[in-house]
């Protein structure tokens, strides 16, 4: 931290209504590293974000998962991450929790192979880092011309599965993951299977060593860009055909994938009831006998293959108790589910026979739950003629979807197709679908407008709580919510007949600053609590990845004085030369305190002095020196001190060239 | 001393030409059994005579012509006239030889009809005034508008005699109209004078002002027409050969309209044409003479022979060198000799896998005294990732990968699926079915890319019978094909096609995902006149399915990549063929018409039908041109074969593309170049989008892919500068991870050093001379090191490495 530099500002009195308001900023977390481990293991990571001074401690929201903060700056800490030996597999979400707030959700993840994290320098090949395999390794591409080699062996017939996360673990890396013969000569290359990971298995026809090389897509590397690159011996699992178990009935299954090649892995599903017994794998499908026990309730499970090696990832499977179509007849009696493949251009069509007035709705449950498909949905009277279609339907929490849903009253009585197929081209017996047809069952889903709240300290606040009201559910919804913290009251809400959200009013005069609960908001008439759709990482361009946290960690934070912005989130300085930086400052009224500024993470060879002052507004000049270090200093936070509190502009990047 | 060097000149021109000295040995008329149709009616005839060495000349100045019958026509000056009803034996005579023909008079109790669009719009089309760049383009000129080349008789009737209340006619004062006055410069013209007063052309114009610039309903108009003759061989330089053209009319008459048609050669530096159709040749070599009339042209070959002494026929290897060696006979080129070894195995590497060999396979090559060993060099380079690469690349170029269509994923996924697509020899058809009838998005489906989003349906139909066609309409867009018969229905019903290309955006995580689908029941109307248009394949049906989920581009591909299409074999085939010989049947690639005829059309066709037979495999269309002896000739020319451009004569000379210079400068200097962003060891070669930063790729012409054109391969000054004074060819050179470096530092002698230079470089070993010069060049410069770095430099600077030969 450089030395501080003070300004005076005259008294200005701002009359409130014209005041621009004072910024609150919470901790934001961009990025971890390493990104992962396996359950029992203790690791030290870096966490990178803004606004992280004062954090205090990290919280899981698995319990098998724990954090402790060794480091804290404003915009790193070091923290060490420790798990059970029995901690579910996948991603586990935590926030860091400071003064300020509880951060977004980010994103830790167990793993069942054995970890290691890269070993820099191995830019090229001739510096490449020999590996064992299987393997996840934990790395990052964090200056410009980072590259990694990773040198492994295998075995002449070997298939391995090379699954590279970044998007999926919240990095905003965009990598590509290329494979290399002992030449040099590229037997793989992709860019954007999941999100903007690669992946991509292969069958080496020849024993010997090879590289996988991963490559950014940025023009630019960050410290930031963190991955996990697994090479495994365990498959990849993509969809089950039929995609939809009966309760109590044992099914065969086809499992689809990749790397399908061990017929010795057992099937485990995430929750107990299930017996299943793989049968047969053939590289890119297994068949399975799967049974669900005759209580399991409806709706998704998740299943993983173990082998000697570890597990593949999971898959989905639904179970659903409704009556399943024999595959032919007409269908008269609802419920009804239909199971079935979706093809492009040779739909399948269902003869319905309906009452006059009958209202049903027809839900296609596919891509939400793993099936590639893309789902059209038509229903056609008995002259052909289209009485409704759909492509997309909409369904609260997600974000992307592509499963079609109508709601279809039947003015007339009579024998009516329903037809579905797949939007485009590429099809096969991959593109599993469950069709659901039943009457409207009017519900809602709640959702969380934020799912890292706060409110004052000695203040009020409101939370707001957004209902998607589903199949004509128009009464009003009480609510509920528990779970808040100590001296925090809140008043029932209720979301009015037809409306669509409420505010909860939050009462924390009593409370103190620096203290957080999970809250959780239901309602009698409702089946899952409030949830909120999490963006766990954003790409270039429009690429977005999201994620879903019932609850949301409501904070009582200590109100600001006075809020930095910088009018640049960047600044290019030539060697020898300086440039300028305003900053704008907000305050409280009658808030006049002088404030101290700083900065921190500035490059080798830059110093930051002040230029001038005005009521609201700073001048700061950066200078680069001679020897100035080339190349950009991506979190430069600029911080200032006044009254017993800190507070930081959002981060700038300062460009040496 | 200026007389005997003219003298000395003429000699050896005159034993090339001694046979038409002697008398010939037959006559020919032509045209052959003229009609003239209506009182006074005129036919000009060419008398051509034969020779025994198969030369032949335009004697029609010299013989003699006469009318059996001057009652029914009579001959004055060449020209047949006709008098009355019925047939007239004429005859022509020239040193000694006669031949007679039958002139065949009707209608003689008429006089000869005269029409707007038979005789007054050819004279605009001749005169140039209805041409793209003069009242003919999209808007016209000044206000006067023309249809292109007079496509439109109606609407140019009404814009000359009734636009603006009649301005440009005065039917009073026939020689005051605006119509003449501009031509001639009587008033002010932007295009300026283009008439003469004493010409036909303004007496036909005056006449029927005079007239009453009059037009009957359904007057008569040209429907077709012939050019006498049709194939041309001209001996000798600056000889002439008159082109006669005849019209058919919608009333079946026939006319001579040579007067009234418009005379281009496409190759005017081999053979020159006159605006009344005197072809004067001018070097050897073979190219087009285009005829333009009011909606229609033709065109006729003219081949040039300057030296019709026998000339060595090439060796066949396959059937390509048959159709070759047809070609080089009849135009009297010699053939130059089989390429040797190092030039073989150095031209198959570049032409198959876009890099030269390196020294270990130039050693192997060389030193197999196998008989099949050229052969086997294809087969291996074929089976390369580095000919996927290369292949990858070149198809980039034709559809348009850059990420300034595709946004900034685009050029990388369909890289890959270009390279996945070579890599298994995917056959050709079912390659462009797989782009042709793709949806999905750019991820999970690549093959989308070749329907960039910003893209439209019109743009979707010039460019798919650009590519695979090898047809160019992009000109019907706007109006019809003024070169060629498609029109704008045609267009349109190409852009009816594509119509149900539809996009869903925002349907996943990743950047700029759209799913590209097919809305079965879109319809393509015009833009401005919203009528409904029928899929239609250009040249083809009507493209109609059964049942309500119909893509019309799968029954377009059905259409296009049958064994019977006339066009998707011989694009590809030409294509490839231009790759690998330097010159396309067909200059440019994709622009296939009547008026720019094949440079071989038998050898293009039995090219096309054996790669139909053997299932579009281009492995198998590779291995048949590189086997062919015409393919394995040297590029060093031979007495004969120097001019030649277009019979394959010889192995043209190609300098390398950008990505082939920059990896085989660093194959040969064992120093890669690097890449923003791109793995080091990356080849120029893999990289997917041109929008990655490479001075040097730059500065030596890669493409932008914006616009699909085949790439520029003259060499520039900027080009020269960056080998002779750009830092980076000799820090490759002289980087102490390099070859140089590393064989020195092996203690390797500089002999040694030297000949592995060469094999790096020109795949060839050095020659004694060449090992004095090196031996000399490390002397004189006082150490190995500067003296074999100097010795790299030039050969890294040669045109023997520059280029491809």
């Amino acid at each position: 931290m450089i030395p501080a530099l003070v300004f005076l500002f005259a008294a200005a009195a701002i009359g409130e209504e014209s005041a621009p308001e004072v910024q609150h900023r919470l901790p934001a977390v961009a990025s971890v590293f390493p990104q992962g481990s396996q359950p029992g293991e203790r690791l030290r990571v870096e966490i990178l974000g803004q606004h992280l001074d004062q954090a205090a401690r990290i919280v899981f929201l698995d319990p098998a998962v724990t954090g402790k903060l060794i480091e804290v700056e404003p915009t790193r800490l070091v923290a060490e991450i420790s798990s059970i030996p029995g901690g579910a597999l996948g991603p586990h979400y935590f926030r860091v929790i400071s003064p300020r707030g509880a951060s977004n959700a980010s994103l830790f993840r167990l793993g069942s192979q054995p970890h290691r994290t890269e070993s820099e320098p191995n830019s090229a090949m001739d510096q490449s880092e020999t590996v064992p395999v299987p393997v996840t390794i934990n790395a990052r591409l964090e200056r410009d011309d980072d590259f990694d080699f990773f040198r492994f062996h295998a075995g002449a017939g070997e298939t391995l599965v090379f699954d590279l996360r970044a998007a999926r673990n919240g990095s905003s890396l965009d990598a590509a993951l290329i494979l290399l013969d002992g030449r040099g000569r590229k037997l793989e290359h992709d860019e954007d299977t999941f999100i903007w990971d690669p992946f991509f298995v292969h069958r080496f026809t020849s024993e010997g060593f090879y590289f996988a090389v991963v490559q950014p897509t940025h023009t630019r590397n960050d410290p930031g860009f963190a991955y996990q690159l697994d090479i495994r011996r365990d498959a990849h699992l993509e969809t089950v055909s039929p995609l939809a178990l009966t309760p109590g009935v044992e099914t065969e299954v086809t499992i689809h994938g990749q790397g399908l090649v061990d017929p010795a892995a057992q099937i485990e599903f995430d929750e107990p009831g299930f017996s299943a017994q793989l049968l047969k794998t053939s590289g890119t499908t297994a068949t399975a006998r799967v049974k669900a026990s005759a209580e399991a309730r409806p709706g998704p499970y998740r299943f993983t293959l173990r082998s000697q090696w570890g597990r593949s990832n999971p898959a989905t499977v639904l179970v659903d108790p409704v009556p399943v179509y024999p595959g032919r007849g007409v269908i008269a009696k609802f419920p009804m589910a239909i199971n079935g493949t979706a093809r492009y251009r040779q739909p399948e069509r269902f003869a319905l026979g309906v009452q006059a007035g009958q209202s049903l709705v027809f839900e296609v449950r596919a891509q939400r739950y793993g099936s590639p498909v893309d789902s059209v949905l038509r229903i056609l009277d008995a002259k052909g003629k289209v009485l409704a279609n759909n492509d997309d339907g909409a369904f609260a929490g997600g974000v992307f979807n592509k499963d079609s849903r109508i709601l279809h009253r039947f003015a007339d009585a009579g024998s009516y197709t329903l037809e579905i197929r797949n939007l485009w081209a590429t099809t096969g017996e991959n593109f599993p679908y469950q069709l659901s047809i039943r009457p409207p069952e009017p519900r809602a889903d709640l959702m969380f407008a934020s799912d890292n709240p706060y409110v004052f300290a000695g203040r009020t606040g409101k939370i707001k709580i957004a209902a998607a009201r589903v199949d004509g559910l128009e009464a009003e919804i009480p609510l509920s919510i528990t779970g808040l913290p100590e001296g925090v009251t809140a008043k029932p809400g209720v979301i009015a007949a037809g409306s669509s959200e409420v505010e909860i009013e939050i009462d924390a005069t009593g409370a103190r600053a620096g203290i957080t609960g999970l809250i959780d908001v239901r309602s009698p008439l409702v089946a899952r609590p409030a949830s909120r759709a999490i963006q766990v990482s954003s790409g270039g361009g429009e690429g977005r990845h999201y994620g879903n946290v019932e609850g949301a960690t409501l904070a009582v934070v200590e109100r600001p004085l006075f809020s930095l912005e910088c009018a640049a989130s960047s600044l290019n300085l030539v060697r020898d030369s300086a440039a300028t930086l305003k900053v704008a400052v907000t305050r409280q009224p009658g808030f006049q305190d002088a404030i101290t500024f700083s900065a921190v993470n500035l490059p080798h060879g830059v110093t930051m002095e002040p230029v001038d002052s005005a009521p609201g507004e700073a001048t700061l000049r950066f200078r680069a020196s001679k020897d100035a270090v080339i190349g950009r200093a991506a979190r430069v936070s600029l911080s200032g001190s006044a009254g017993g509190q800190t507070h930081a502009a959002p981060k700038i990047s300062i460009l040496v060239d | 001393m200026r007389v005997r060097l003219s003298l000395i000149a003429l000699v050896p021109m005159a034993l090339c030409l001694a046979a038409s000295s002697t008398p010939p040995v037959r006559l020919e008329v032509l045209p052959a059994n003229p009609l003239l149709f209506g009182k006074g009616a005129t036919q000009r005839l060419s008398v051509i005579a034969h020779y025994a060495d198969g030369s032949t000349r335009d004697v029609s100045g010299e013989a003699r012509l006469t009318s059996a019958r001057p009652a029914v026509a009579e001959v004055e000056a060449g020209l047949v006239r006709a008098v009355g009803n019925g047939g007239a034996r004429i005859t022509a005579a020239f040193e000694g030889r006669q031949i007679e023909t039958t002139a065949l008079v009707q209608r003689a109790d008429e006089p000869v009809l005269r029409s707007f669009a038979g005789d007054i719009l050819p004279v605009l089309t001749k005169l140039g005034c209805n041409g793209g760049s003069c009242h003919g383009a999209l808007k016209g000129q000044n206000g006067f508008k023309l249809s292109l080349f007079g496509y439109e008789p109606d609407a140019d009737y009404e814009m000359i005699v009734n636009e603006h209340s009649g301005r440009r006619i005065n039917r009073q004062d026939a020689a005051h109209s605006l119509l003449l006055d501009k031509p001639t410069l009587k008033v002010k013209h932007g295009g300026g004078k283009l008439l003469r007063e004493d010409s036909p052309e303004y007496r036909a114009l005056l006449d029927w002002i005079a007239a009453g610039a009059a037009r009957q309903p359904g007057e008569r108009r040209m429907t077709s027409l012939r050019i006498w003759p049709e194939q041309n061989l001209i001996f000798g330089k600056d000889t002439k050969q008159r082109l006669l053209v005849t019209a058919r009319f919608t009333d079946g008459s026939e006319r001579d309209v040579t007067a009234l048609v418009k005379f281009t050669s496409n190759d005017d530096s081999i053979a020159a044409v006159s605006p009344s159709g005197i072809v004067t040749a001018v070097r050897g070599g073979e190219t087009a003479v285009v005829v333009r009339a009011p909606g229609l042209t033709t065109a006729a070959k003219v081949g040039v022979i300057l030296d019709n002494r026998p000339v060595p026929e090439l060796e066949v290897f396959n059937f390509v060198d048959r159709h070759v060696a047809a070609k080089l006979k009849s135009l009297h080129i010699a053939p130059s000799a089989l390429a040797g070894d190092t030039e073989f195995l150095r031209r198959a590497s570049l032409d198959i896998t876009g890099v030269i060999p390196s020294v270990d396979e130039a050693r192997r090559f060389l030193a197999d005294p196998s008989p099949d060993k050229r052969a086997r060099l294809v087969d291996e380079l074929l089976t390369r990732p580095e000919y996927a690469d290369y292949w990858a690349v070149y198809w980039g170029d034709h559809l348009s990968n850059t990420r300034q269509l595709l946004y900034n994923k685009g050029p990388y996924t369909f890289s890959r699926w270009l390279y996945q697509a070579f890599r298994k020899n995917l056959p050709y058809d079912q390659m462009v079915r797989q782009l042709l009838v793709s949806s999905g998005n750019m991820y999970d489906a690549p093959a989308t890319s070749f329907y960039p989003v910003m893209r439209k349906e019109l743009d979707m139909a010039s460019m798919t019978s650009q590519i695979f066609m090898g047809v160019s309409i992009e000109c019907a867009r706007c109006h019809n094909h003024p070169l060629e018969k498609w029109t704008q229905d045609d267009y349109n019903g190409m852009a009816a096609v594509f119509t149900q290309v539809r996009y869903k955006n925002g349907t996943g995580p990743r950047n700029n995902e759209r799913t590209l689908y097919v809305d079965f029941a879109r319809q393509f109307q015009h833009p401005d006149t919203k009528k409904p248009y029928e899929a239609k394949a250009l040249g083809g049906p009507i493209l109609t399915g059964e049942g309500d989920m119909v893509d019309r581009r799968e029954l377009f591909t059905d259409w296009l990549t049958a064994p019977n299409n006339p066009y998707f074999a011989r694009a590809i085939v030409n294509r490839m063929w231009r790759q690998f010989m330097g010159r396309g049947f067909v200059e440019p690639v994709d622009d296939f018409r009547v008026t720019n005829p094949p440079t071989n059309l038998p050898l293009l066709d039995e090219l096309a039908r054996d790669l139909i037979d053997h299932k579009f495999d281009l492995h198998h269309l590779i291995r048949r041109i590189a086997a062919s002896r015409a393919y394995q000739s040297s590029s060093a020319p031979v007495t004969g074969n120097r001019e030649d451009t277009m019979a394959y004569s010889r192995y043209y000379p190609k300098r390398l593309s950008a990505e082939q210079l920059a990896d085989s400068i660093s194959l040969a200097t064992g120093v890669w170049d690097g890449y923003k962003s791109l793995y080091p060891g990356t080849r120029a070669m893999q990289i997917p989008d041109p929008e990655i930063e490479s001075h040097f790729l730059e500065v030596f012409d890669r493409p932008s892919r914006q616009l699909i054109c085949e790439r520029k391969n003259t060499p520039t000054l900027n080009q020269a500068l960056h080998l002779v004074s750009g830092g980076a060819l000799q820090t490759k050179i002289g980087s102490p991870a390099g070859v140089l470096a590393k064989a020195l530092g092996a203690g390797q002698p500089a002999a040694q050093i030297a000949e592995d230079l060469y094999l790096a470089t020109l795949s060839r070993f050095p020659d004694a001379g060449e090992r004095e010069l090196a031996r000399v060049a490390v002397q004189r410069a006082g150490g190995a090191r500067k003296g074999l770095e100097d010795l790299f430099w030039a050969l890294v600077s040669s045109k023997e490495f520059l280029y491809n030969h």
